[in-house]
């Protein structure tokens, strides 16, 4: 039952745009995978290509190493998940859900019990007889959930299913989701813009942008490793700090100038070789991974990144600082401490940098220096 | 001076309304008295002693009681033909992206009003004689299908037209076909917008006379808007009496339509998901 998807240079073209230009990858059987990209990236053209609502330009998509491309909506045995949940109105709860084994000429009884277990495991059983009207949004979205497993697809789709809901019932919902999916073990194809959604949920992640992948991995790969300063920029919140920098060799060690401080690191040599070659950087560090010490004496000539606290967020348990320097603006996330309360607006603070954990990126392609 | 003036021109005003209002009114309340009166005319005046005497004319003459089946007929296949016919082509004019669409339309609501327009009379009246369906059931039932198509597609395609596109796309999704997909989904979805054109054209073709008098010979065959015509005695008076009762019954069906589907269906109609 458990199903494969892989993609051969699937491109979709409409009138004048490439919502999907040559996509290449491959989902594994039993795998909950994240499209994750900002509005307009093609993620929905991507899911609706694999449901068959739409056919490639160009490519091929395989379920299990079948060609599907060419295959009716029917023959996939896919379900879907619409953002807006797309409940027929003039059907009960309980017709809804049934309506895919209708279809498919499941007899009555058989449909009846079907449906009761479904809507069993998504904690809807006394909604049955309702009309979709009557029901919370989060209802709605169990309802379409049930429907999409009553016919036990070999692939999910999603499509931002959980947007609609507001911020304290979606993360309920993501927590169900995934344990959903681990349970019954289908291949799960979710498509969002939200970060956190898809690093809560899913396995790996394709982040995307302008119809293309920029980075396929795990989810604490694509946090910890962004593969480029575009997807440094939209994983994480807040996103990691991306700072320019010139390389200065004094002797044998780099040092790396940024508008108006110069860094020197100690332990590069791992990195010497390849930082050597460029006149300029990207540093890549994400918020917490950094610390802030108070200036105390103003006279002090201070070596690293200093600057001016210019805002403090509180984040619960966090502390989020806004570091002015220069031109640029960095952002520190702090525990909550004796020490952080101290800190405010104005002060001068130094930055300093946890050395193992900053990423250098190209100035030109923008892509990870390994 | 001003004041009188004023109050003048109010009074005028009033006055000129209320002749306005029972210029409109009278026949009205005519058609609901004078059937009752044992001595009718064409003076609105209340029974003095009201009687049922006209009523019992109107169902004892053959002639009436066949012309209301023959309105049944024409009416009802008309109307039948109308919706099926619009609903499916609505929902291919709403889905279907052809260049030109809105044009297209348009001309459909421009060509509505000449099919039963005078002008297309003698042409239509040729057509059917060469298709042998002068004098038909069959024949009146086409030509005003064919007459109230247009404006049935355009009122329809509003209502396909505000069906999300994502029902259908959730159950070509789920495996269903196009044919349970209509069935299933469009259908259900769009009743109350087949009412709207069910009810306009069926009271449309049962008031409309000149096409089944142009297309129809035989007594048999003629609709009540006809019949009604025809009821004067030897030197050409009508009867007023069999007239009104004929008038009144002749109009019950279409207030009990009007009744039945605004308690049925008011403005009331499934909205999407979000309210
Ligand atoms: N039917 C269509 N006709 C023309 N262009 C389309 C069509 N569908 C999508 N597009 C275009 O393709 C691109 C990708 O659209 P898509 O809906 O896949 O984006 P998305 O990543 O899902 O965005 P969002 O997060 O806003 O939903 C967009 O530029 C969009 O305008
Ligand atoms: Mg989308």
């Amino acid at each position: 039952m458990e199903t494969s998807v892989k993609f051969e240079d699937l491109t979709k073209e409409f009138e004048d745009v490439v919502a999907v230009d040559h996509l290449n990858l491959k989902i594994e059987k039993g795998e909950f995978f994240a499209l994750l990209g900002p509005s307009g990236c093609g993620k929905t053209t991507t899911l609706r290509l694999i449901a068959g609502l739409e056919q490639p330009t160009e490519g091929k998509i395989f379920l299990n190493n079948e060609d599907v491309s060419s295959y009716p909506p029917k023959e996939r045995d896919v379900a879907m998940v619409f953002q807006d949940y797309a409940l027929y109105p003039h059907m009960t709860i309980s017709e809804n859900i049934g309506y895919p084994l209708k279809v498919r000429g499941v007899a009555k009884e058989d449909r009846q019990e079907r449906i009761k277990e479904a809507a069993e495991n998504l904690q809807i059983g006394e909604l049955l007889d309702r009309r979709p009207s009557q029901l919370s949004g989060g209802q709605q979205q169990r309802v379409s959930v049930a429907r999409a497993l009553v016919h036990e697809p070999s692939v999910f789709l999603f499509d931002e299913p959980l947007s609609n809901l507001d911020a304290r019932l979606r993360i309920e919902a993501r927590t169900f989701l995934r344990h959903l999916q681990k349970e019954l073990g289908i291949t799960t194809i979710y498509v969002t813009h939200d970060q956190s959604e898809a690093l809560a949920l899913a396995d790996r992640i394709a982040i995307m942008e302008a119809g293309q992948a920029r980075q396929v991995d795990a989810a604490q790969k694509v946090y910890h490793e962004p593969a480029d300063t575009f997807v440094a920029n939209f994983v994480g919140s807040p996103p990691m700090n991306l700072l320019q920098c010139r390389v200065n060799m004094e002797g044998e060690t780099p040092i790396l100038e940024t508008e108006n401080n110069t860094i020197s690191f100690t332990n590069l040599e791992n990195r010497l070789q390849r930082l050597k070659e460029r006149d300029e950087l990207i540093l890549g560090i994400r918020p917490e991974d950094m610390d802030l010490t108070l200036n105390v004496d103003q006279d002090e000539q201070l070596t690293g990144l200093v600057g001016e606290i210019y805002a403090v967020e509180t984040l619960g348990a966090q502390v989020l600082f806004s570091v002015k320097i220069g031109n640029s603006m960095i952002r520190v996330r702090e525990m909550s401490s004796e020490k952080v309360s101290q800190l405010a607006v104005g002060d001068d603070v130094s930055v300093e940098i946890n050395e193992d954990r900053v990423l250098y990126y190209d100035a030109e392609d923008k892509a990870l220096i390994n | 001076m001003r004041l009188v003036k004023k109050l003048l021109f109010r009074v005028l005003f009033y006055f000129a309304s209320v002749l306005l209002g029972l210029f409109f009114v009278l026949p009205l309340l005519w058609l609901f008295v004078t059937p009752f009166r044992s001595d009718p005319s064409l003076a609105v005046r209340l029974p003095a002693n009201p009687t049922l005497q006209n009523f019992i004319k109107v169902v004892n003459n053959a002639y009436a009681m066949r012309a209301f089946a023959n309105s049944a007929i024409q009416a009802l296949g008309s109307t039948f033909l109308v919706v099926m016919l619009a609903a499916l082509a609505a929902y291919a004019l709403s889905r279907v992206d052809l260049p030109g669409k809105g044009i297209i339309v348009y001309i459909l609501i421009l060509f509505s009003s000449v099919v039963t327009g005078i002008a297309a009379m003698v042409p239509l009246f040729f057509l059917l004689l060469q298709l042998g369906l002068i004098d038909t059931h069959l024949g009146i039932v086409l030509a005003f299908s064919g007459g109230f198509l247009p404006t049935g597609i355009f009122l329809m395609k509003d209502f396909v037209d505000s069906v999300s596109l994502t029902y259908e796309e959730s159950a070509v999704v789920s495996g269903a076909s196009k044919v349970q997909i209509f069935k299933d989904i469009i259908l259900p979805l769009i009743g109350p917008g087949m009412v709207v054109v069910a009810v306009f054209t069926f009271a449309q073709i049962w008031s409309n006379f000149l096409l089944p008098f142009i297309l129809l010979r035989s007594n048999s065959k003629m609709p009540v808007s006809v019949a009604i015509y025809t009821f004067t005695n030897e030197i050409g008076m009508p009867k007023i009496g069999l007239i009104s009762a004929y008038s009144l019954l002749y109009v019950v069906p279409i207030i009990s339509l009007y009744i039945f589907t605004n308690r049925r269906y008011g403005f009331k109609f499934y909205g999407g998901i979000k309210g």
